[in-house]
This record gives C-alpha cells, sequence and structure tokens, in this order.
C-alpha cells in the first residue's frame, strides 16, 4: 500500500476527516514535540504549543499552499510562530545569551527515528562548517526565538550588524547543506 | 541580486512583521532565489532538537482537546459516584461532570482501538497481552493529576487492572494513592500508586476473568496503607 503523502492528509483534514488529522499527528507528534522541546525547554509550554498547532490545523487557520515549499517546512514554521508568540504572550524574560543552550549537543538518543537521524546527520555536517559565533547566531534567532533587537541589547553588538550576522549564517548553512545534498544525491546515484 | 528587500529576511523569520510588510517580502520571495532557499532551508532546522519523548497521555489531552468544539452537547449532566466508606456512611455520592471525561474516554478508546496489543512485564518476562478496555480517569474537583486506566487480557483469560497517572500531587506522610474497583457503590481494594518525582506511576492488579459487575475505577488518597474501605477523598476516577 503506498504511504498516504502529507499533503493528501491535508485536504482530508480540511474535509473534516478526524482519521487523517490523527494520521498526520503520529507522523510528526515526535519530531514537533522535540523541536518545540529545544525551543522553549520546557515541556509543558511545548505541548500547549503542540495543541494550538493540531487546533490550527483543524480549524484550518493559515493555510498550506503547495507553491510555497513542502509541507513539513510550511508545518514546522507554523509550529515555530505558535511557540514564538506562546513565550511573547509569557513575557518571559530572556536567559542569558550563554545559558540559551548549544546548537548541537552532542549527547543525542541513539533511538531516533532512522530518517531524523540522517536528516541531523547532514545538517550537523553543515552546522559544524559554521563559527561558533554563526552557531550562537541559529540558536539564538530560530531556536530560541529571540529578535535581533534583543540580541543586540544582550551581546552590545550593534543592531544591524547582529541582522547582517544572523543572515550571513543562515546563508552559510544554506549553502553548505545544499553542498552536502548534492553530494550526498551523486553519491546514490553512482551506487556507492 | 541582493538588495535591499533582502534585509527584511530576518524580520520575516521573526514573524512581527506587519501584514502589508509581509506581502511586499512574499513578493520578494517569489523574485529572489537566495531568500527563498534561506526559507526553505529552515525547514530542516528542527531536525536538529535531540529527540524528546513525547508523554504517552499526551495525544489523548491534545486530540481531545482539538475536537472538543465541535463534540459540545451544550448539556453536562452532573452525576456521581456511588461509594461505601469506612466512616460508616454508606453512600458518598461525589458530584462531578462527566462530559469531559465522556470526551477524552471516547477519544482513547478510539485511538488504541481494539487490537492493540503491548508487552506488561510479567515475573521479568515479557508477555503478549490485549488491551481490552481503556478509560482516561478524571480529576475531581481541583485535583491535579491525570491518568488512564486500562483492563488487560492475559493470555490465561486472567483481567488485570493497569492504572498509569501521571503529575499527580505528591504525598506526605505516610499517605498513599489507593485504587478502587467499584460495583454498584461497594469498592474493592485494586492496588497502590505511590508517584516518584513528577507523579509518575503505575499500578497492576488482576481480578479475574470477569468484568461485569465492575462499574467504576475510583483512585482515593488514603492516610495509611492497607485499608479495606476508603477512608478520604475520591481524586482520580473514571466509569469502567
Ligand atoms: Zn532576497
Amino acid at each position: 500500500m503506498e504511504k498516504i503523502s502529507d499533503t493528501q492528509l491535508y485536504s482530508q483534514i480540511q474535509a473534516r476527516d478526524r482519521a487523517a488529522l490523527e494520521q498526520l499527528y503520529d507522523r510528526y507528534e515526535r519530531i514537533l514535540f522535540s523541536f518545540l522541546v529545544k525551543m522553549t525547554a520546557d515541556r509543558e509550554l511545548a505541548e500547549e504549543a503542540l495543541q494550538e498547532v493540531f487546533i490550527k490545523l483543524w480549524k484550518g487557520t493559515g493555510v498550506f499552499d503547495e507553491g510555497k515549499g513542502t509541507f513539513s517546512s510550511w508545518l514546522f514554521t507554523m509550529t515555530r510562530n505558535t511557540a514564538l508568540d506562546l513565550l511573547r504572550k509569557r513575557k518571559q524574560a530572556a536567559v542569558p545569551l550563554e545559558e540559551a543552550g548549544e546548537l548541537v549537543n552532542g549527547d543525542a538518543s541513539v533511538i531516533e527515528e532512522v530518517e531524523w537521524q540522517e536528516k541531523r546527520k547532514q545538517i550537523e555536517a553543515a552546522v559544524l562548517k559554521l563559527s561558533a559565533e554563526q552557531r550562537e547566531m541559529i540558536q539564538l534567532f530560530y531556536f530560541k526565538g529571540y529578535t535581533h533587537e534583543t540580541i543586540a541589547e544582550m551581546s552590545g553588538v550593534p543592531l544591524g550588524t547582529v541582522k547582517s550576522r544572523i543572515r550571513l549564517a543562515l546563508g552559510k548553512l544554506k549553502k553548505s547543506l545544499h553542498h552536502l545534498q548534492e553530494r550526498g544525491a551523486a553519491h546514490e546515484e553512482s551506487g556507492l | 541580486m541582493k538588495n535591499q528587500d533582502c534585509e527584511l529576511l530576518v524580520d520575516y523569520l521573526e514573524g512581527s512583521m506587519a501584514p502589508e510588510e509581509r506581502d511586499k517580502f512574499e513578493a520578494h520571495l517569489l523574485a529572489c532565489a537566495d531568500c527563498r532557499e534561506v526559507i526553505e532551508m529552515t525547514g530542516d532546522l528542527p531536525y536538529l532538537a535531540e529527540m524528546t519523548a513525547p508523554p504517552a497521555e499526551m495525544k489523548g489531552r491534545i486530540l481531545s482537546a482539538v475536537f472538543a468544539d465541535e463534540d459540545e452537547t451544550g448539556t453536562t449532566p452532573e452525576e456521581t459516584i456511588v461509594l461505601n466508606r469506612q466512616d460508616g456512611t454508606t453512600e458518598r455520592p461525589v458530584q462531578r461532570s462527566w462530559t469531559k471525561y465522556g470526551l477524552a474516554a471516547a477519544l482513547v478508546l478510539s485511538l488504541l482501538g481494539n487490537g492493540y496489543a503491548f508487552l506488561a512485564l510479567n515475573g521479568g518476562e515479557a508477555v503478549q497481552e490485549e488491551e481490552i478496555r481503556s478509560v482516561a480517569l478524571e480529576p475531581a474537583g481541583a485535583f491535579n493529576g491525570a491518568g488512564e486506566a486500562s483492563i488487560i487480557e492475559g493470555e490465561d483469560g486472567e483481567l488485570t487492572l493497569a492504572v498509569e497517572t501521571s503529575e499527580l500531587e505528591s504525598l506526605s506522610g505516610e499517605q498513599v494513592y489507593q485504587v478502587w474497583l467499584i460495583a454498584d457503590g461497594d469498592p474493592m481494594p485494586a492496588g497502590y500508586l505511590s508517584p516518584a518525582e513528577g507523579g509518575e506511576s503505575t499500578a497492576y492488579f488482576t481480578f479475574g476473568e470477569n468484568l461485569d459487575s465492575w462499574d467504576t475505577v475510583a483512585i482515593t488518597l488514603e492516610p495509611r496503607y492497607g485499608n479495606e474501605l476508603p477512608e478520604g477523598e475520591v481524586v482520580l476516577s473514571a466509569p469502567l
């Protein structure tokens, strides 16, 4: 039996199919929960955000458009924005930069799902090509949801400089990831 | 290639742009592959997260919240648990609303299905058993805690009540959470829960081959081990 695609599930959800929502939930529960725990460092808040995400999906708040990229990217963005809203609503003071955690953390669980593990390996390799400062930018900006204003304030670096550092870090990560993915694809094609 | 609009990528990812600004930037995205690719790349970033196992009951909680809106019937029937107690009172009704419970339980049932088989530890050996029923335990009043009760049929046809709880309020002194099976108001002791840090605890109780007379499972907060009849208040319960 062919595995039903995310976009097919998404259109069934729009047609009020509960089983489809449950299936999508099963598919994304682990990655979204893990992502939210990394962002919020708070399991309860992570659950609250995850619930919000699935309520939005069910109510049709925010519409996925195939023209704008993959379903998973859309879902991750929606999840991240939901968590950022929750964090901002709680007006949690940003924790000091040095306590914000590391972008990559050596002691990953060995029981990760294969697909996840493969993606993680690839993106970790790309992350390792960044400077420590660039890694910090991505951890603070993308995962911790610090605005560039906050980072500037906390690090005493001018606003414009922070903004371009974030952009450069993201751009470099994109380049190294593309490079690795192309190499990976060539590797597969050559059958090695 | 690089233009002023590219600078707005950071603001866009911050999710704090005004709608008209956002529309303008999305128009820029159509023309600028560089910005578009960065945004696509962020779709891989969540895979950097270390895997965190989701709590077992989270799925039930979330899906019942998601579907809650349309399940609301508008009626909230008050029901009571009848429980014969140690202090001489033959009945002590516990007022509560079952509406929320009904939802969650129906959902848990539909999620687990009938063929849900799992491994239970039995004398250190893993054996295949079948879950024949599972209900969500609903807290009474302002009690903090959640749980799930399941009836499991072993290979020998014997039924076991498994009660799994999370986030139970912590205990003091000799206090203990006691599980009861109730038939028409008459309780039978059915195990104890001693939540560790984090409030998680599981109790197993094998009670025979027949479920028919047991209509309710309840957890009470007892002052000590060994009560044959409940002394304390019901904190969690569900009809079977
Ligand atoms: Zn651009």
